[in-house]
């Protein structure tokens, strides 16, 4: 029926702490999380057409190390673990990217999904991060859809992520058990997303009503 | 063919030991090398290898008169010399060095060690192991494991369920004033792949003066979502056919619209009740359609909950939607239903319009068919409409149906819904 393909992607953001306080052991949990996210998207049909990916890193800088792509093409990266924590500098970048890669409503044709961040880190900012992150909830254009931060490690400070988001999970060590299981939630979650929503009931009164009036049609408002 | 690394390491600034290089240059190789690696001195042209080699060097120091006569004779179809070299060499020598190597097979000019620290060393490393690569034959390393994207599958949905529909339906009728209706549902690929229900429903009908027809779209997160979807179609249609008393006057359209929801939404309610179900379990939406052919033009009742369009064109190709979706611009899966807001609310939404020209083809149909049609202004003339006339509604009234379902059970990447499509058209 219509041969020109025009897909509504639902864009998901991974934002990981690479800094040098997750060298070995986290930081390889980390990466087999991400691959372990890959697997299973690639496992659901509907996650293939629809999920596009991308991966921001940082540490004393921040990099997006893959661009939004689709399942099929993405590659997960190879993380390493050095440096700082710059998570302002991943935000900023997150709004740039926001800016940049997603497609916006047009006159007719819906946009993009709305955007899933997860953020990971296991420490405090090294940077100015109030900034980036008002200017990432004050979004009037591709405003994120959800934006969840898992805080692990002793050192996470969750006070400070829950200024970021109000979706805040602590995990107290950074064992490779628990950060996997961290990231099959997010893989079922974001494979959850296109679920329809139920919208509130609210019974009312019936009351007579006047009829509906016969209008003329009026070509000029809602004609081609 | 033995590989050498010999390393010079008098005017590098820090100690160098050559097995630290040979620790940078194994993990850039496609496997574990046998590498000789040696520490040579100002007089390194003097310890060339006899054997068959591969002579790699890192020259840090300024070379020794006679280099040029010994490298020479060395040089050979079995001896094959690589230069890595820092600034502290003559560029006549490396100038030199160039000349004497570049007859030899997988000839390379001598690299340029920038940088006198670990980065200049790991580039070193990653030149030399380039070589290599090309010169001894590794076997190819063992491809990456890929997990083969998924497939979409085709499961049948449960026959013995109480509530079984079949996973296409399609419906035709002769209407009146010469005006015939056709109707198709599909099941979308997400109840496919898991084995559910259609959950869209359609009906159509008619009475002495009238055209009907009930699209709904049950929602993917209710449970009976296909039971309220068929109970509010069918029961819709009965209700707007007994609603026409003998001699209908135009504002009776607007009644039958009223019955049919009334109808439709007591049903739900009903069904709810008798079967100890949340009426949430049922949710729908719906679009029911009152065509009324005048002598010139027609009477339009329509009214529409929730998503999908309701759309017509008339034979010289001007389209309208006749309705407002309930649409959250921001996400599209949020959408209103029949249960979700008081019947006062749907009955207050109630349209009846007065078309002074004849409508060719009247479309209700669910978002699984509209959002593939986006925008409109380009899509539904072509894409709805002219389809419609080229490839269905050419047919007899017969093979429409077949035609309907076809034209609707295109494959396209990021549509999975159900797609229903009422068509009403001018014989």
């Amino acid at each position: 029926m219509n041969t020109e393909e025009f897909v509504r992607r639902r864009p998901v953001y991974l934002l990981l702490d690479t800094s040098s306080s997750m060298f070995g052991a986290p930081i390889q949990a980390v990466q087999q999380g991400v691959h372990l996210i890959h697997r299973e998207l690639l496992n659901n049909p509907h996650a293939i057409e629809t999920v596009y990916l991308s991966v921001i890193t940082f540490d004393s800088t921040a990099r997006q190390i893959v661009q939004l792509t689709s399942v099929e093409a993405f590659t997960p990266p190879t993380l390493k673990a050095e440096g700082n924590t710059a998570l302002g500098a991943a935000i900023t970048l997150l709004n740039e990217a926001l800016d940049r890669e997603l497609r916006p409503n047009v006159e007719g044709r819906k946009g993009d999904y709305r955007p899933l961040v997860f953020l990971l880190t296991d420490g405090a900012p090294t940077d100015a991060w109030k900034e980036p992150v008002a200017k990432l909830k004050a979004r009037t254009t591709h405003k994120v859809g959800s934006l969840v931060a898992l805080g692990c490690g002793p050192n996470a400070n969750v006070t400070l992520l829950k200024e970021i988001t109000n979706d805040v999970i602590k995990m107290s060590d950074v064992s490779p058990d628990s950060l996997q299981q961290f990231f099959k939630w997010v893989s079922s979650s974001i494979q959850k997303t296109s679920q329809r929503i139920d919208s509130k009931t609210d019974e009312g009164s019936l009351d007579a009503l006047p009829l509906p009036p016969v209008m003329k049609w009026d070509k000029d408002n809602t004609s081609t | 063919m033995r590989v050498y690394l010999l390393v010079d390491p008098r005017g590098w600034p820090a100690p160098l030991d050559p097995e630290f290089v040979n620790a940078i240059l194994q993990p850039r190789l496609p496997a574990p090398l046998d590498v000789i690696a040696e520490e040579v001195g100002e007089a390194w042209f003097g310890a060339l290898p006899r054997e068959e080699a591969q002579v790699f060097i890192l020259l840090t120091g300024a070379l020794l008169p006679g280099w040029q006569q010994a490298v020479g004779s060395w040089l050979g179809p079995s001896h094959l010399l690589y230069v890595m070299y820092t600034d502290h060499l003559d560029p006549g020598d490396i100038r030199l060095l160039a000349q004497m190597t570049a007859m030899q097979p997988f000839p390379r000019a001598p690299f340029r060690v920038a940088q006198q620290n670990a980065a200049g060393l790991e580039s070193a490393m990653h030149w030399m192991a380039g070589i290599l690569q090309k010169t001894l034959a590794f076997a190819p390393s063992a491809p990456p494991v890929r997990t083969a994207p998924a497939r979409w599958r085709h499961l049948p949905s449960n026959r013995q369920d109480a509530y079984y529909y079949p996973e296409q339906y399609s419906a035709s009728l002769e209407g009146v004033a010469g005006y015939r209706m056709v109707a198709a549902s599909h099941r979308g690929k997400t109840h496919a792949h898991q084995g559910t229900f259609r959950e869209d429903a359609v009906a159509i009908g008619t009475t002495s003066h009238w055209n009907l027809m009930a699209v709904a779209d049950g929602a993917g997160t209710a449970e009976l979502a296909r039971v309220g979807s068929n109970t509010a179609v069918i029961r819709a249609i009965e209700a707007m056919k007994e609603a026409m008393p003998p001699v209908p006057a135009s504002e009776d359209v607007g009644r039958a619209i009223w019955a049919g929801l009334k109808s439709a939404y007591q049903a739900l309610k009903a069904f709810a009740a008798e079967n100890n179900v949340a009426v949430a379990d049922l949710s729908t939406t719906l679009q029911l359609l009152v065509h009324w052919p005048q002598p010139q033009g027609c009477l339009l009742g329509v009214a529409h909950i929730g998503d999908g369009i309701v759309a017509a064109e008339t034979l010289d190709g001007q389209y309208y939607l006749l309705t407002d979706p309930d649409t959250d611009p921001d996400d599209s899966s949020r959408t209103l239903f029949l249960t979700s807001g008081p019947l006062k609310q749907w009955m207050e939404r109630t349209k009846v319009y007065q078309f002074d020209e004849p409508l060719d083809i009247v479309a209700l149909m669910t978002d699984g068919l509209s959002g593939d049609l986006e925008p409109y202004t380009e899509l539904l003339h072509t894409n709805l409409f002219e389809a419609l006339r080229n490839r269905v509604l050419c047919y007899p009234l017969r093979q429409q149906e077949q035609a309907l379902l076809s034209m609707i059970s295109y494959d396209r990447r990021g549509s999975f819904d159900d797609r229903t499509l009422a068509v009403l058209s001018m014989a």
